[in-house]
């Protein structure tokens, strides 16, 4: 019965395309991205190029995104299938967080779904090779200022690009329609949008074609093994259990380590564990290991907690050049096989920071571990978190408080208020302050104090950054307010 | 006893022809909507209970707007019921945002392709009911095989404990400006507004809580002539504002009843909207609208540009700040005596298009879900109050641990297990036209506030457009 009414189908699209008198255009992606073909019916169907239909109708010239809900960017950074970071061609130069409207991508950063990682290599490809970016928000929110998402944090936006040098408003596509068509999102709270049609259609497409996350297949990119037992000396070194060269990105380990640090970001952590080594004069010593712990935001409660062991099963990701760990999982009520797990309690005494000078963090010996270290500021930059008119992130460039020519970084996220010593204000765009330059009274512009700051002891997460130049440097990434002491002038 | 039975075979006669007549292999029940004054006390859903329900076999589908976390939860949950229930099914998927899933369900409705249950608000539910599409739940849960209070494998479930407010609001719903008795949603993941203050400055300045909105505006003005680049309060949902202090002052908003729904456009509303204007202007108060972009005030209230916010219980953890101690109180009151705070959060509601196997499939998952443990651990875990008084005493609510912004949500938890917050839940009348009168009274305050509109010009927008959307 199922079979002649799939012949009947069969016999209905063939007359279709007779009727067509012409060949059904061709989705473009679905050949060249290992995309298995499927011989039902749905790909005998013309496939509609919803992405090249939708065109971007409101100008954007002389106009900027976070005041007009339009204009015109440049990509900072690319974070997943659905998120990134842009910066305005004019106007505010604060970092623009943009969450892709109407579409959800599998995950690809702190939790990893099938998928995820396609999509986010699609939507890095389309925004690398596009020659103009221009951001719009929803008509349906409004014209002018662009809306943020439930988070609060980032903007809903459309993402048009297009590879034309002098482009005019037909020369765009849609990056988020564009990873609906292909089958890297479904169609996501679309009601009332202004494109929702598009969306709700290309996803229906993609669904008759079985693209992607609708299809029956498994995602040839995603590990699908169960963790290997490793420990997390192995995985920072890259060797397997019999000590030859192993590139651990990508897989799926567990190890165990200790809880050092809590942050920066909102459910991560830093672990680190100490190994003993020999010299090659026989001569032994410890070395610290350390792995960044990144949840997505996700707080589980054993990562929370200084000096808790733990048994912890995730992926190995790399993230500016530094392995971290992803895709943890932990339930207090439903314990799950590859759930973290406990191990002891109480040993703050094993993971106490790291002391020395800016010269010896300076390297990627220490990577990913905790470190105590006194630093003098030199200069850096302030970011607003747009969403907000005094949350600052902070790049402060620094050298080690007794010797200039040791340089070491200060990384401060806009989640952490950094505050004038002995009040209650949070210190903003001034870099100067920070540099000792300015003091207090003129920092802030009230009061009578003239104490300026001296030199800075900071205690956070040793991480390594590759600018855009390509130059590496090493910051130490402050994980919680309490971690950053200012030492002031006398009065 | 012998008249039950013969009801009992009549009934299954009738079922048998109606089957037979269909050519289905599944028993469908009366759409109990469309037998809203039943001819027969018999309860209509026990005889089509399987006699051995444990082998019950059919296919749900759960519409929802939950996020990955809370999907997370949900699956472990359905892990669980299926070891009670291995044959019954589950999919669930999340259809975006309650706009979204109110109208995935309106074009799902004509097209027979609803899902077994989903989320809903009641004015969602008060848009399905003139349809007949949703399940009239009565029946269900006075089930004497599979009602509340009987454990069919699934735990404590019984109907009592229920808090009373959650438990009504699914059984308010008007057709046709007539009340529509019955329940045709059930409680799930229940909300209400609390106040989150900066209890680091409050300490510092020796300030206490107001608790009234007298005192809250004496306050704003203490605070902003301390600190002037900081606007003292912060309320996030405009709509929520206008209707809570409504409700406090007895202000009349809308009725679910007769043919005038709309009752806010009155000289008390427009008097207290002024003198919001008023506070907005000396810059003690912000909200949403005000903010623009969506911006929420928790943003800010974490930024240290508000002292003060009232939010969602559901939204607790963007309120959770590590640069400061965040404290918890109750929404201002306009009479301490007679305290009104909103409910809010999603109900269940379930559709007749679904077969009575699924229709029971559906209800024993909704009764294991909202059990005691499991009402306390969804709570838990994502910050909803439970649905059941019980669910304070489980040891799971009771000796949570939590750290980072997992203190907040055990500070709220406490402060709403302590206190007698859920006595003063209010919840307005759900009809058709309800949510565009939330919606209007929400861009009333926003035009005003933002001065793009005089207060008299808002009113009698809002309420031209609510005529119109009704």
């Amino acid at each position: 019965m199922k079979k002649s009414l799939n012949l009947f189908l069969l016999g209905f699209a063939a007359l279709a395309l007779c009727a067509c008198g012409g060949t059904p255009s061709v989705n473009p992606d679905n050949s060249s991205d290992g995309t298995p073909a499927d011989s039902s019916v749905g790909t005998q169907a013309e496939w509609v190029d919803y992405a090249k239909q939708t065109k971007l109708t409101h100008d954007y010239n002389g106009k900027e995104f976070l005041k007009d809900g339009i204009g015109e960017v440049t990509l900072v950074t690319k974070v997943d299938g659905d998120t990134a970071h842009f910066k305005q061609k004019t106007g505010d130069s604060g970092t623009i967080k943009g969450r892709y409207n109407c579409i959800d991508t599998p995950e690809s950063t702190g939790m990893l779904e099938p998928w995820g990682h396609g999509a986010s290599e699609y939507n890095g490809k389309l925004l690398k090779e596009a020659k103009h970016i221009v951001l719009s928000t929803d008509k349906a929110d409004g014209q002018g200022a662009p809306a943020l998402d439930s988070t609060g944090g980032r903007y809903l936006i459309y993402v048009w690009v297009t590879t034309e040098e002098h482009p005019v408003l037909d020369d765009f596509i849609c990056v988020n329609l564009a990873l609906c068509q292909e089958g890297w999102s479904k169609a996501k709270g679309t009601s009332g949008k202004e494109y929702a049609d598009a969306f709700i259609s290309a996803s229906v497409q993609a669904q008759t074609k079985k693209l992607h996350v609708w299809s029956d297949e498994q995602d040839p990119d995603f590990n699908y093994a169960d963790p290997v037992k490793v420990t997390l000396q192995d995985v920072i070194d890259g060797k397997d259990s019999k000590g030859l060269p192993y590139d651990w990105n990508g897989s799926k380990v567990t190890f165990d380590a200790y809880v050092a640090a809590v942050g920066p970001d909102q459910g991560a952590c830093y672990v680190v564990r100490d190994f003993e080594k020999t010299k090659s004069d026989g001569t032994k010593y410890t070395q610290r290991y350390g792995m960044y712990i990144f949840t997505q935001y996700i707080v589980y409660s054993p990562l929370q907690v200084i000096g808790n062991e733990l048994e912890i099963s995730g992926t190995v990701s790399e993230y500016n050049g530094t392995l971290q760990l992803v895709d943890v999982s932990y339930s207090d009520y439903y314990h799950e096989d590859g759930d973290i797990k406990i191990l002891s309690t109480g040993n703050e005494d094993k993971v106490q920071p790291l002391t020395g000078n800016a010269g010896k963090f300076a390297s990627d010996e220490y990577i990913n571990t905790v470190v105590s270290v006194d630093l003098v500021c030199t200069g850096g930059y302030a970011t607003v978190n747009t969403a907000t008119t005094s949350a600052y992130s902070f790049t402060l460039y620094c050298h080690d408080k007794n010797n200039p020519s040791e340089e070491l970084n200060i990384r401060i996220s806009d989640s952490i208020s950094i505050k004038y010593p002995d009040t209650l204000t949070r210190i903003k765009d001034d870099i100067p302050f920070f540099k000792g330059e300015k003091s207090i009274a003129e920092s802030t512009g009230k009061g009578t104090d003239t104490r300026k700051v001296e030199y800075i002891s900071i205690t956070g997460g040793l991480v390594k950054y590759v600018t855009s130049n390509g130059r590496t440097t090493y910051q130490v990434n402050l994980c919680k307010g309490t971690g950053l002491t200012l030492h002031m002038s006398e009065k | 006893m012998k008249k039950s039975k013969l009801l009992t075979g009549v009934i299954s006669l009738i079922a048998l022809t109606t089957i037979v007549a269909c050519g289905s292999t599944t028993p469908t029940e009366t759409t109990s909507s469309k037998d809203n004054t039943p001819t027969v006390s018999e309860n209509m859903v026990d005889p089509k209970v399987p006699e051995d329900l444990k082998s019950l076999s059919c296919e749900i589908t759960f519409w929802h707007t939950m996020g990955k976390t809370n999907q997370g939860t949900l699956d472990t949950l359905i892990t669980d019921f299926n070891k009670a229930y291995p044959n019954v099914k589950i999919t669930h998927s999340q259809q975006g945002g309650y706009d979204d899933i109110r109208d995935a369900i309106a074009k799902a409705i004509p097209a027979q392709t609803t899902p077994t249950m989903a989320y809903c608000y009641p004015d969602h539910v008060a848009d399905y009911i003139p349809s007949d599409s949703v399940v009239k739940l009565d029946d269900y849960m006075n089930s004497k095989k599979i009602g509340f209070g009987v454990d069919n494998g699934l735990g404590d479930n019984g109907v009592d404990d229920i808090v009373a407010t959650y438990l009504d609001e699914g059984n308010h719903y008007t057709k046709n400006g007539e009340a529509y008795p019955g329940y045709y949603s059930l409680p799930y993941s229940k909300s209400t507004e609390v106040m989150f203050y900066n209890k680091t400055v409050f300490d510092e300045n020796g300030w206490s809580v107001p608790t009234t909105w007298d005192q809250l505006w004496k306050l704003c003005e203490t605070i902003k002539a301390t600190y002037p680049e900081v606007t003292p309060f912060g309320y996030d949902s405009d709509a929520n504002f206008y209707i809570t202090y409504c409700e406090q002052m007895g202000i009349p908003y809308t009725t679910g009843e007769g043919k005038e729904h709309f009752l806010f456009n009155n000289d008390q509303a427009k008097n207290f909207v002024t003198k919001l204007k008023e506070y907005a202007d000396k810059g003690y108060w912000t909200s949403q609208a005000i903010l623009g972009s969506g911006t929420y005030t928790s943003t800010k209230f974490t930024a240290e540009e508000l002292l003060m916010t009232v939010g969602s219980t559901g939204g607790t953890t963007y309120n959770y700040s590590e640069n400061f101690e965040v404290g918890v109180a109750a929404v201002p009151q306009a009479d301490l005596s007679k305290g009104k705070v909103i409910m809010q959060g999603p109900s269940i509601t379930f559709f007749s298009s679904a077969s009575m196997n699924e229709r029971i499939g559906a209800w024993l998952f909704y009764k294991f879900i909202t059990n005691t443990k499991n009402s306390a651990i969804w709570s838990v875990e994502t910050g909803y109050n439970p649905i059941r008084t019980s669910s304070f005493q489980e040891d799971i609510y009771k000796n949570r641990t939590g750290t980072g912004k997992a203190t907040l949500v055990k500070a709220v938890a406490d402060y709403m297990s302590t206190s007698d917050y859920n006595k003063w839940y209010y919840t307005s009348p759900a009809f058709k036209g309800s949510s565009a009168a939330r919606l209007e009274v929400g861009s009333l305050m926003g035009a005003v506030m933002l001065g793009t509109k005089t207060v008299d010009q808002a009113f009698s927008d809002a309420l031209a457009n609510c005529l119109f959307a009704a």
